[in-house]
């Protein structure tokens, strides 16, 4: 990529601004958010499978199925979302655990899915994925031959 | 929901055969004008099965959830465990039990706790003489 200086701005500047970029982005790609007041990973997720698929838990409380966004590519998957809280300004907050705002989390799941037959469900604040492998991935019998 | 008021003592089952695991919800505890407002998160739980007590100024939320996967699961990640939410917490002598409300939507418990009439701020007029 060609970049031109503008006038008045110096490599070291250019470097300081690039930095920021780069930080900006590690800070945007890392699944981190403020829960129940330690960082952690949001969401928390649970990933178990049979025969035939992959299934994928998360607890989030409080979302409705328009606040969340999940993408599926290959053996990435990613859950985008916004949680929003009841907030008001006009209030004395005595405990303040749960948290809000918005979180991406990307995974690479152990298996390719078939992505275009992943059902999803959001009932009392748990998410599940059903995400079928793709025909590659699932156990093929193979026959051996005599003679 | 049942909302259990001072006058009733529901001593549920769950009570007495305590779940093989569980877990304390996160909760926000705000205070308005003329009611304590306590939102608790509980995913997974039904809204029917959850069993609230307030006694003395302490409330307590009792949760039910069960579990959702066979015991012999193999996981391949596991962040989390599942099971009942239990917390108490305490609220101070404040609120008119008789008239605590709460409900359940999204995994998400808020309860509405008004405060008691004498403790209610009053905007007090002044006569002109």
């Amino acid at each position: 990529m060609v970049r031109l200086y503008s006038r008045g701005v110096s490599p070291l500047h250019q470097l300081r601004d690039e930095m920021n970029r780069w930080l900006e982005g590690i800070q945007h790609e890392t699944p981190r958010f403020t829960f129940g007041g330690s960082p952690s990973v949001f969401p928390a997720i649970n990933v178990w499978e049979d025969d035939k698929s992959l299934l994928l838990e998360a607890e989030l409380p409080g979302m409705k199925v328009d606040d969340l966004n999940i993408t599926a590519v290959g053996d990435q998957l990613t859950l985008k979302g916004e949680r929003k809280l009841d907030e008001s300004d006009d209030v004395t907050v005595h405990q303040c655990e749960r948290a809000g705002g918005s979180f991406t989390r990307t995974l690479t799941l152990p298996a390719e899915v078939n992505v275009d037959q992943v059902e999803a469900t959001l009932i009392d604040g748990v998410l599940r994925l059903r995400l079928p492998k793709a025909a590659t991935t699932s156990p093929h019998k193979i026959d051996v031959k005599t003679g | 929901m049942s909302c259990c008021e001072t006058t009733c003592c529901d001593t549920s089952d769950a009570e007495q055969t305590p779940a093989a695991s569980e877990f304390h919800p996160q909760v926000d505890i705000v205070e308005l004008t003329d009611e304590f407002v306590v939102r608790a998160d509980v995913p997974g739980a039904k809204a029917d099965d959850i069993n609230l007590h307030y006694e003395d100024g302490t409330l307590t939320i009792h949760a039910p959830v069960a579990a959702r996967q066979d015991d012999e699961t193999h996981y391949l990640r596991r962040e989390y465990g599942v099971g009942d939410f239990r917390r108490t917490l305490s609220l101070g002598d404040q609120v008119d039990a008789e008239n605590i409300s709460a409900a359940a939507e999204d995994g998400v418990l808020t309860l509405h706790l008004p405060k008691l009439a004498g403790i209610k701020p009053r905007k007090i007029d002044v006569n002109t003489g």
